[in-house]
């Protein structure tokens, strides 16, 4: 048996070889949503397909490649793959969340066996399908979807296949950045095959295959403990999406969760069957909702790793809108899986004593619009996601601006959008009066003025726009103000949006005011100098102050 | 010249005096005074004085290294500031990127802005991004802005504008209606503090320097002044985050931001000095403290550079900088274990206070430090010539309740901790060395302060680093650096040349405009022409990429050279260059140095008795338990000793642990030299 010293000093390095990988890959990719967004995950995994170690900077992608792995280990039996062979796979279908997210894998082999595996994800700008950065709310199927890779050899026993390179290439509106992240990925890969041959060479493979399974021994045991530490309960919720992308019904999101001794159950029941446009959330995707929410609840220090899930047991209702049925659309999945984490987090705040938050904004306001570049006139596609007010909590107020929960990518700076587009941000500041009341409000929202410059083709969408699903309060604090975004055109007219495609002109507006968190605790129980500040800040008008607090000055 | 280095550390200040004429070097230590920090430092440079029997007069530099900026970033004890704000910038410094920085924290802490939002005003005025005016300048705004600010108590204002790089227009009219309406405040412009694109760490680094500048200016002053007081007539200088130092006039104003890590940078260039003399210019210098380490990387005797960085709090500084990797993990380092069974060796750290459990000043969790302690690495006797007293049982009953919990005995646990630290050491400094794709297989691993000497050779055999350095006196880097960095002006201005079709004309006038103003701003600082120098670099990237490449150049060199180095720096780092794919440089650099001054620092130490015979049973895993081992008293070695492990090699301030395996020897340079016996 090996010693829980080693097992921590191996475990050191497997943690450093992993973000080595990270870093490599960041900075040596091309496309801005992986190097400013840091849309990409990297994990080491066990013989077995299980992740030992993880570096993940954007919470929706931890546990992604879990639920990834298993598929492309049926897929290739032992004696079917080869040491320098790497793989590509991006199938929802095939345990990923969505087409975007290209998955890397290599094996690495120790005296002629598979001891674990190396793998990457990392989020392209675009892979074909209908819409410019393939993404749709309205998708009908993963047909819109792009090209799906299934668990194929992109590099065989070392010799790039170039086939599938060049047809990649061929299928995408941004070959350069693709194949410039491609690269990226298959380079940080072999980088993590090479610091794997050196710890191997250091300590042996027996040792490090020990230190890998006690590391998810010891995962597994932490999280059982906190689990078994805490009072046995339940709790359920539910949580809507304003609509499924091509209809104005709302789609029900149903959590019940169950604490027993040391396991834990999330289970879906109640959930809407799956939706007609591009909004479902991936099997894939509802799990890493699952694996951010219990993490985040029972144990944000823990390293994460295959060990710490297999206290949970989850229903995923088949045909659901959290566990879709080939061939659904899921592109746009990421909507879906915020307002499931964020049904979760208030399914258990209604047992878990230690969580005392109220909900936040997971209406993600973003525009994705084709257009050309105001100096090369070449056709460029711009990005652009908004997030919002944070819940308040039992300690604080919650975060203003912020893209919350699985969510954390940065916002498009206003220089950088108006130089690489002809779209001008006239402002971007906080959105007073957006914020639900609270002995500890809420965060407040984004308030971004986009003047379009010259003719754009443009897919907008948002969630969260009606008050009724706005973020919550808890605790007796009160919801925070729903998202609203309005389409001003030259000619004076107006029009909402919630989810279009449009061709705007130069000189129309896109006015986008994004949700304030929901406020924790009694209004009246706010400091008074917590207010007068707000006032004086202008986050809180004296109107406000007066009707939610009862403050008058 | 006789030069004194004087560096500001949390504990001590150092100062140290070289005559470049005699070769004489004295030394000083006094405790330091956070409060004020210039009285510590004339204390310390007047008893230094009169040890070397001269006068203030007889001083020509004083050269300064300061952790105030660093603390007053740690502490967020910063200046009241304003903000004024052209069209639609107002809550820029609030919103940031919109990131969080604990992203699993459900009850994560508001960030506190720089500036809080009713002391930052907007005034109508908008540039484009091709630098036309959109909207004029609101001029009565802006008077009513600043009386605002002035009855609000501020000290500073900094003035944003969006697109200030490509016309600065309105925001130097603001600066100039602030100084015409409130001559009191000081005002800095984000245009004149950095040229790059991106409004939120541009606005973020003229708010740091806005929040700093009032309350480092004045410090500044007042040590001039008491310089001045005293009798000194020399020159004071002030070093930079850089690790180039700058007069003191040009440490104030819109630079004031720039010594934000001046203490470190200094350690980095005394590490560089120290090797250099023995002939090693690839380096990486560790710096243990009680809660963190810094790493820094060297090659080819040149530190690395980079232009941003972030301050503990998250806000981006654009600033020319020395790549410091600070990881938490020190002697101080608390040891436990998780739920899970597993053995963590901190974040957490017992600090100065309450310390380690052998300091008995009420620590009782056993910290990495009280690992070593029962190792008897450290000497259990005591550290600091006997001034810091140790003890050893204690620590022995703290390691052994948590050796207890794994079944492991006291020993192994102990061992277990300092491994586990050195395996976190080790993994961050990997991750430095390859961000540059480094080979540390070419590298010596330096000791810089007293208590690395623990852990470098451990982490030299885990790193494959071949070679250890320990300078003659580890704690006294810092001040050494001083006197050995160069001056240093750096300055760059954003281009966009397409290196397929380049404007040649535009790189060579740029390269010429820079150059001759680092050149003039050298010589106005005094700078003999003859130490005069400019080198120049860009920063390249493939189109499409973010992030650039710093390529170093020759004033008007060939694009075909600087592009295949480009390719070549490419493939190095990051695993992959794509040599037909189209590339672009986005910035032209250029680093004006002012040499020091030239006469080597003498390095002679007076050589102490041998401590004959005196030995420790020391604890080591390679030998499989406690070894009778020799200590040895440094200063007893002279060039050409050799000391064979397992070995203790003592000084006053270092202790170093000699694996068995391994040998030091002392070289002429009075450096120890430490690699690992081939078979």
């Amino acid at each position: 048996m090996i010693d829980a010293i080693s097992v921590a000093v191996i475990g050191s390095s497997l943690k450093a070889l992993i973000g080595e990988t990270g870093d490599a890959l960041r900075r040596s990719s091309h496309s801005p949503i992986i190097r400013e967004m840091l849309d990409y995950s990297c994990a080491l995994f066990n013989a077995a397909g299980e992740p030992v170690a993880e570096d993940a900077n954007i919470p929706a992608l931890l546990g992604s490649m879990t639920y990834s792995m298993p598929h492309l280990l049926a897929e290739n039996p032992e004696g079917t793959v080869f040491p320098g062979d790497i793989f590509i796979g991006n199938d929802p279908y095939r345990g990923c969340t969505h087409t975007l997210d290209i998955h890397i894998f290599a094996p690495v082999f120790a005296e002629g066996k598979i001891i674990a595996w190396i793998g990457n994800l990392a989020h392209h700008t675009d892979i074909g399908g209908t819409n410019p950065g393939t993404e749709g709310f309205a998708n009908r199927s993963i047909f819109e979807e792009g090209l799906r890779f299934p668990w194929v050899k992109l590099v065989e026993e070392g010799r790039e296949n170039r086939s599938i390179m060049r047809y990649f290439e061929n299928n995408t509106r941004d070959p350069a950045s693709s194949m410039g992240d491609l690269r990226a990925q298959v380079a940080s890969a072999r980088l993590g095959l090479r610091r794997m041959a050196d710890l191997i060479a250091r300590f042996g493979a027996e040792r490090v295959c020990e230190a890998m399974e006690e590391r998810l021994a010891q995962s597994e045991r932490r999280i059982r403990s906190v689990f078994a530490s805490l009072p046995d309960g339940g709790g359920s919720a539910v949580g809507f999406l304003d609509n499924d992308g091509v209809g104005t019904e709302p789609v029900r999101i149903e959590v019940s969760v169950e604490l027993a001794g040391d396991e834990l159950t999330i289970d879906f029941t109640g959930t809407a069957p799956q939706m007609a446009g591009g909004l479902n959330c991936s099997r894939t995707a509802t799990l890493a909702a699952v694996v951010f929410a219990v993490k985040a609840v029972f144990d944000p220090d823990a390293d994460q790793t295959a060990g710490s899930l297999r206290p949970l047991k989850m229903k995923l209702p088949e045909s659901s809108a959290v566990n879709p049925a080939f061939p659904a659309a899921v592109s746009l999945r990421h909507l879906a899986a915020q307002r499931v984490t964020d049904t979760i987090i208030r399914a258990i705040a209604r047992f878990a004593p230690q969580l005392k938050v109220a909900g936040s904004f997971v209406g993600f306001s973003s525009l994705a619009a084709e257009c050309r570049h105001p100096r090369t006139g070449l056709p460029v596609v711009m990005a652009d996601d908004l997030g919002g007010g944070a819940g308040g909590n039992v300690r604080h107020d919650g975060l203003s601006a912020v893209d919350p929960y699985l969510g954390n990518v940065g916002l498009l700076p206003m220089e950088i959008c108006e130089r690489q587009y002809p779209i001008r941000i006239a402002t971007t500041e906080l959105a007073p009066d957006t914020a639900g009341a609270g002995e500890h409000r809420g965060g407040l929202g984004i308030r971004r003025i986009y003047e379009f410059l010259d003719r754009c083709d443009v897919v907008f969408y948002t969630e969260q726009t009606r008050q009724d699903f706005a973020p919550w309060g808890s605790g007796g604090g009160r919801d925070g103000r729903a998202a609203h975004l309005v389409l001003q055109r030259r000619d004076g007219s107006e029009e909402i949006i919630l989810k279009n495609r449009l061709i705007v002109e130069a000189g129309d507006r896109l006015v986008t005011t994004t949700a304030g968190g929901g406020g924790w605790g009694v209004p009246a129980k706010r400091a008074p100098g917590a207010i007068v500040q707000d006032i004086r800040e202008g986050k809180l008008s004296e109107a406000n102050a007066l009707a939610l607090y009862g403050y008058a000055g | 010249m006789r030069r004194i280095g004087v560096d500001t550390g949390g504990t001590f200040t150092d100062c140290v005096l070289v005559d470049d004429e005699t070769g004489r070097v004295v030394v000083e230590k006094v405790p330091s005074q956070p409060a004020t920090p210039e009285k510590a430092i004339l204390n310390g440079l007047l008893r230094l004085v009169a040890q070397a029997g001269l006068q203030p007069g007889d001083i020509d530099a004083v050269i300064h290294g300061t952790t105030i900026a660093t603390n007053i970033v740690i502490e967020g004890t910063y200046a009241r500031a304003g903000v004024i704000a052209t069209s639609g910038c107002r809550d820029v410094l609030e919103i940031g990127t919109q990131q969080r920085y604990q992203p699993y924290d459900l009850l994560h802490a508001p960030k506190v802005p720089l500036v809080p939002r009713d002391l930052r005003i907007e005034v109508a005025g908008r540039i484009a991004a091709d630098g036309t005016e959109v909207t004029p300048l609101d001029e009565e705004a802006v008077v009513a802005a600043v009386r605002k600010l002035e009855a609000a108590g501020v000290r500073s204002i900094a003035v944003t504008g969006l697109f200030s790089y490509e016309n600065p227009a309105h925001e130097r009219r603001i600066a100039e209606l602030v100084r015409e309406t409130a001559p009191g405040i000081y005002v800095v412009a984000s245009s004149d503090v950095s040229r790059e694109v991106r409004e939120y760490p541009r606005f973020a680094t003229t708010a740091v320097n806005a929040t700093l500048a009032p309350l480092l200016d004045p410090y500044i002053r007042q040590l001039q002044a008491g310089l001045e007081a005293e009798g000194f007539r020399g020159a004071l200088y002030v070093m930079q985050s850089s690790g180039g130092i700058a007069t003191a006039a040009r440490s104030m104003g819109e630079k004031a931001h720039h010594l934000v890590l001046s203490g470190p940078a200094a350690g980095i260039i005394g590490g560089i000095y120290a090797s250099e003399l023995s002939g090693l210019g690839n380096l990486v210098t560790l710096d243990i403290g009680g809660t963190s380490a810094d790493i820094g990387i060297v090659a080819n005797g040149i530190p690395r550079i980079r232009f941003d960085m972030q301050l503990p709090n998250g806000v981006p500084v654009q600033v020319p900088n020395l790549e410091i990797e600070t990881i938490g993990a020190g002697g101080g380092s608390i040891a436990w274990i998780d739920g899970g069974g597993a053995l963590q060796v901190g974040p957490q750290s017992a600090g100065a206070r309450p310390g380690p459990v052998a300091f008995r000043l009420g620590g009782d969790k056993p910290t990495v430090t009280d690992a070593q302690v029962v190792l008897r690495r450290l000497n259990p006797g005591g550290l600091l010539g006997g001034n810091l007293k140790l003890d050893r049982d204690a620590a022995y009953v703290a390691i052994a309740a948590l050796a207890k919990e794994l079944g492991l005995t006291p020993e192994k646990m102990a061992l277990g901790i300092v491994a586990v630290m050195e395996a976190n050491m080790a993994g961050a400094i990997m991750r430095s060395a390859a961000r540059h794709g480094d080979d540390l297989r070419d590298f010596t691993l330096v000791a810089a302060g007293g208590a690395g000497g623990l852990s470098v050779v451990p982490l030299a055999k885990a790193l494959d680093i071949p070679r250890v350095l320990i300078p003659p006196h580890p704690g006294l880097l810092s001040a050494a650096g001083l006197l050995t960095s160069d001056l240093r002006h750096d300055l760059s201005a954003p281009v966009m040349i397409d290196t397929a079709n380049p404007d040649l004309a535009l790189i060579e006038r740029v390269q010429g405009e820079l150059e001759a103003r680092v050149l003039d701003d050298l010589e106005v600082d005094g700078v003999p022409v003859v130490l005069r120098s400019a080198e120049h670099s860009v920063e390249i990237r493939y189109v499409g990429q973010e992030y650039s490449v710093n390529v170093a150049t020759a004033r008007g060199e060939g694009l075909s050279a600087i592009t295949a180095r480009f390719h070549e720096t490419h493939e190095r780092v990051y695993g992959h260059s794509a040599p037909d794919a189209p590339s672009e440089i986005v910035a032209i650099r250029v680093s004006g140095r002012g040499a020091a001054a030239a006469s080597d620092l003498p390095t002679g130490a007076p050589l102490l008795a041998a401590r004959v015979g005196e030995t420790r049973e020391v604890w080591f895993d390679e030998a499989g338990g406690y070894v009778t081992t020799p200590i040895v008293e440094r200063f007893s070695l002279r060039p050409g000793d050799v000391v064979t492990g397992p070995a203790i090699i003592e000084q006053l301030d270092t202790t170093v642990v000699l694996l068995p395996g391994w040998r030091a020897f002392s070289n002429e340079q009075s450096c120890l030299i430490i690699e690992e016996v081939k078979p």
